[in-house]
């Protein structure tokens, strides 16, 4: 037949670089992502030969069907063999950080598998990443390096203990908090600081041991860091924090999980070269949304005192699927869109909340949903049956976030509409492309029109932006009020630890 | 008039024609393959010999929470692909009334077809998105009026995809998932 597409369309990669940024296509081939290798040679610069890519001099050549790529003396492997189709060599999408690390040298190089961008820097890090992992007697904190470096770990209160590492350079992927919450560590946070990198490790309790080591081939800094026990024969610290001293002798044990609503996930709409709706006087969307949000993460912090996550907090360009991405790793108990409306040459005018509503036939959203977001280990299933089982539970979770997002979208209706004097617009529910992906109960805002030239004005100053965030701030305090007692009331879990527990 | 059969036949034909043309394009442009040609039906709509026909257009109330139709008359064409695409042309002219247009500036219809499941396809230049003004309610308002306007006006069709450049889009404006097709709707109704 005439229309059959020979692969599927998969979407695109884009590549930040130079203030510019390019798109590559991808296709899918037996379930994985590929991008032509014509497509890399325009952002690598590098020329297409008939068996492979010279970039730089260097030569990568490709053999169909063979995952190993011969790059000079040294061959890496791919994560599936590349295909020829339409008489050109189609690679997995990691291939073209490779390309592009050959350009631009390794460290300058930062690939966001879930965001979908990758984009060269002007630094070169040499802090790469960080993973953790809970054992029975400890969690192992692993910091893998470019380099060697130096380090030193120190003790600055009871519950928190710094490892700074001289000349560390973190990558972006290291710029955010590391939550934890394993009864041991709760979060690390890494600052980069004047010539060095400082991890912040906050334990979960007082005390407990510490060793750190080092690994080699890729380098790597390691912080074993014991469970409190009593009578526990731990080893020795091999790095002695300078205050150990004054550690305190007993620890509380770690509280059980609390079930309570501990983080909120905010999600300023556009930013970057999407600038969203732009006002008769040239007010951005993007502004006004950053700026509410802002106002409603101090107002959070400041009195109610649990964790916000934003996915952005400057005026920077994040990918839809990455916000709900970035909330869902944070295990946000719930996440808030703010929008500013628009509607061309009308006089509309005022408020609405929306949730998500989504059709039967929507298995094409749900199922990149599902791979992206839901990362369930489901050991020893097929391929198939782990889509499938995936499928059922992520239709199981959004159902029941259904009606918290339905409940939230309410509440914050009625808080901005005791505080606002415009027209209330209702809750409404649409299909959403930032709702899609979020495991958790998810609204999004519209909490006026910039197209509108009043409100636009209105929206010009601080005093209206602050009046915005104080109704969505109590509108936050009382949903977690509600979803607190409900909890106290119902035995079951709430809908919440349906994926979250399922999550690593 | 042309006899029945040769008219079926002709329809045939350029169906034919444009959806193979069209489907080499969106192929060669990675997009989901299009049902084929033999799935099309052969509309129902056709009976009167009169030469025009009356269609409902939708734009936006002036409080941009709902749709509303005005009419204008099309010529006949000799298929329910070619209607409809005269039918979304208006459209993209705008109102003639009270109402507000929902079709951003510089949009052009580059194709139009319909496959055999009732789900139509609707390929507009890349202005659809670049001259978007944004906003929630604006993006839903450009989304529906197409999708409304060609659901009301032709009962083939129940469901429309929009595509942009001949392929499939995430969003027109960062708000509604436009990878799926999308049923009619004629106003954002308050669920609570």
């Amino acid at each position: 037949m005439l229309l059959v597409a020979r692969s599927a369309w998969a979407g695109e990669i884009e590549v930040l670089y130079e203030g510019q940024w390019k798109a590559l296509k991808t296709e899918l081939h037996n379930g994985r992502e590929y991008v032509a290798l014509p497509e890399i040679a325009k952002v690598t610069g590098g020329e297409v030969l008939r068996d492979g890519l010279r970039v730089k001099g260097v030569t990568f050549r490709l053999v169909e069907d063979e995952a190993g790529v011969v790059v000079g003396e040294t061959t890496f492997l791919l994560s599936a063999p590349p295909v020829k189709q339409r008489g050109t060599f189609w690679v997995p999408v990691e291939f073209v950080v490779r390309a592009l690390e050959v350009r631009f040298g390794e460290g300058r190089v930062y690939w966001n598998k879930s965001a979908r961008v990758v984009w060269i820097g002007k630094e070169r890090y040499n802090l790469r990443l960080l993973r953790n992992h809970a054992y029975p007697d400890y969690t192992r904190i692993v910091i893998e390096a470019l380099a060697p470096l130096n380090f030193r770990l120190q003790e600055d209160e009871k519950s928190r203990i710094s490892l700074r590492i001289e000349g560390g350079i973190l990558s972006p992927m290291l710029s955010e908090a590391i939550r934890i919450n394993d009864g041991v560590v709760g979060m690390v946070e890494p600052t980069q600081g004047q010539g060095e990198a400082v991890f912040r490790i906050y334990r979960d309790a007082f005390g407990g041991m510490t060793r750190t080591f080092t690994l080699t081939n890729p380098d790597r800094i390691v912080v074993d860091l014991y469970r409190v026990k009593a009578g526990f024969g731990s080893p020795r610290a091999e790095t002695v924090p300078s205050r150990s001293s004054a550690r305190a002798p007993a620890a509380p044990p770690p509280a059980a999980p609390s079930e309570a609503l501990r983080t909120i996930a905010i999600d300023p709409g556009h930013g970057g070269r999407d600038t969203g709706a732009v006002g008769p006087n040239g007010l951005y969307e993007k502004d006004v949304a950053l700026d509410i949000a802002l106002r409603l993460r101090r107002l959070i912090q400041e009195r109610l005192g649990i964790r916000v996550v934003m996915t952005r907090t400057e005026d920077v360009f994040v990918p839809l699927e990455e916000r709900t991405a970035i909330a869902n790793r944070a295990k946000a108990d719930f996440f808030v869109s703010v929008h500013v409306n628009a509607a061309p040459r009308s006089r509309a005018q005022g408020f609405e909340t929306y949730f998500l509503s989504r059709e039967p036939s929507d298995s094409a959203a749900r199922s990149s949903a599902i791979r992206e977001n839901l990362s369930v280990n489901l050991g020893g299933l097929k391929p198939r049956e782990e889509d499938a089982l995936r499928a059922i539970l992520w239709d199981m979770a959004n159902t029941l976030y259904l009606k918290e997002s339905s409940e939230l979208a309410q509440i914050l209706l009625e808080e901005l509409d005791k505080i606002l004097k415009v027209d209330n617009r209702g809750v409404k529910s649409a299909p959403f492309f930032v709702l899609m992906g979020a495991a958790m109960p998810a609204v999004l805002l519209e909490v006026a029109f910039i197209s509108n030239p009043e409100e636009e004005k209105r929206l010009q100053g601080g005093p209206y932006k602050e009046r915005v965030a104080e109704a969505l701030y109590t509108g936050v305090v009382r949903f977690k009020d509600r979803y607190e007692r409900r909890l106290g009331l119902t035995p079951p879990p709430p809908a919440g630890r349906l994926v979250g527990a399922a999550e690593r | 008039m042309i006899p029945n059969l040769d008219r079926r036949l002709l329809v045939g034909l350029v169906l034919l024609v444009v959806v193979g043309a069209l489907g080499f394009l969106v192929g060669r442009a990675f997009s989901p393959g299009p049902p084929g040609p033999q799935d099309l039906p052969i509309s129902g709509g056709h009976s009167g010999d009169a030469a025009t026909r009356r269609v409902r257009l939708y734009f936006a109330v002036a409080d941009a929470d709902r749709l509303q139709e005005e009419h204008r008359t099309i010529p006949r064409a000799a298929s329910l692909m070619e209607e409809a695409k005269r039918t979304v042309a208006e459209l993209i002219k705008g109102p003639q009334g009270e109402l507000y247009a929902t079709i951003p500036t510089g949009v052009k219809l580059l194709q139009l077809y319909i496959d055999g499941r009732g789900t139509a396809y609707v390929d507009f230049s890349r202005d659809l998105q670049a001259n978007h003004p944004g906003g929630t309610d604006g993006e839903l308002l450009t989304i529906y009026s197409i999708v409304d306007t060609l659901s009301a006006n032709f009962e083939e069709i129940q469901r429309v995809k929009i595509l942009v450049e001949g392929s499939e889009i995430l969003t027109l404006a960062g708000h509604i998932d436009t990878r799926r097709p999308f049923r009619p709707r004629y106003s954002f109704e308050r669920v609570r």
